[in-house]
């Protein structure tokens, strides 16, 4: 009796054990957004901060595009975070647009651009553990920046 | 009765308009540099906001109280006597940033990046420092009274006549650490990591 009860316990612990390595495995997964870029300035295609394509209708609608394929598994559909596992981006940099004085708002939304992007490029990986894979070699740098542009045009309710 | 109301309405007035213009003031001295209310707090040319870039930057006695710096990138910051009670510098880079006598007592600093930073006599009572890398970071007559230290890293770092009472080490790194002369009471240490340790208590493996 014992025995059995012996197997039965190694038995769960194998699947949650497995269920564990499954869900981290999906959790560094990257998934290519489909999305046709074309439309977008080619002066977009640079890393450099700040954000080219802020307020440009057309990349918030590519952006909300390729983040409802790539990135809301984690951030949330339509950059909802309220309910994800990854922290919520909308607020991200919103603070900046209550500066009344303009060479101090543009650097702060430049700091929240190079700190969003460098979060793309290169991901969220602290002592070994990848809570984000990185990016770079997925998305373009217009992609990308359509990606910033969608999320901070989304409210935060 | 008549001259007596005069005198006390007067009185109020006053007393209104000295509290309307002291209103008016206050938000321009606590803002700082901007000529509007709203306006952020600059120092020594760093901008005090979230995700600000200010490595290296001079804010040696700056008052921080309360203040976002999430995401900051202070690297080599002189962040000396600064006052940072209850601040946010989660997942900021504080690598190499000098913190001597600086108040962080209830700062939120998870997931912070404070390597080789020096902490000389600071006070991070209560602080939150889980999963921030202190590797290589010096302790020296701190407090790190009841701070919450899970699962962070502490490889070479040196804790020398430091409070460590109630502090919580749990699910930490502590390779090559060095406990010397700290006060150490009901500080909690389990799960972690302490091979060459120097200092480290028996009961603690």
């Amino acid at each position: 009796m014992q025995t059995l009860h012996f197997w039965k316990l190694l038995a769960r612990t194998g699947i949650a054990v497995a269920a564990i390595f499954a869900l981290n495995a999906q959790a560094v997964e990257r998934v290519a957004p489909q999305v046709d870029t074309s439309a977008l300035p080619a002066q977009a295609a640079t890393w450099q901060e700040p954000n080219p394509l802020r307020g440009n209708a057309q990349a918030i609608a590519i952006g909300q595009s390729a983040f409802n394929q790539s990135c809301a598994r984690c951030h949330g559909q339509d950059a909802n975070g309220s309910r994800s596992p990854a922290p919520d981006l909308r607020r991200m940099g919103r603070g900046c647009k209550r500066i009344q004085d303009e060479a101090l708002r543009q650097r702060c939304q430049a700091d929240s651009d190079a700190f969003f992007i460098k979060s793309v490029r290169y991901g969220k990986q602290k002592f070994g553990i990848v809570h984000m894979p990185p990016w770079e070699d997925v998305i373009s740098p217009e992609l990308a920046w359509a990606l910033r542009s969608f999320v901070e045009n989304t409210p935060a309710r | 009765m008549h001259s007596f109301t005069h005198i006390a309405l007067a009185g109020a007035l006053c007393l209104a308009w000295a509290g309307t213009a002291a209103a008016q003031q206050a938000p321009q001295a606590q803002e700082g540099a901007g000529p509007g209310a709203s306006e952020p707090l600059v120092i020594n040319g760093c901008p005090i906001w979230p995700y600000t870039r200010c490595p290296g930057a001079d804010l040696r006695h700056a008052n921080l109280v309360g203040k976002n710096l999430a995401g900051a990138d202070l690297r080599g910051a002189d962040l000396t006597r600064a006052d940072l009670r209850g601040a946010n510098l989660s997942a900021a880079d504080l690598e190499g940033a000098n913190l001597t006598g600086a108040r962080m007592s209830k700062a939120s600093a998870a997931n912070t990046d404070f390597k080789n930073a020096r902490f000389i006599g600071t006070d991070l009572e209560s602080a939150r420092l889980m999963r921030s890398d202190f590797s290589g970071a010096v302790f020296d007559g701190a407090s790190l009274e009841m701070a919450r230290l899970n699962h962070a890293w502490f490889v070479g770092t040196r804790f020398i006549a430091t409070d460590l009472q109630e502090a919580k080490f749990v699910a930490t790194n502590l390779t090559n650490a060095v406990f010397e002369g700290n006060h150490i009471l009901y500080t909690l240490v389990a799960e972690s990591e302490l091979g060459g340790c120097k200092g480290c208590r028996p009961d603690w493996r």
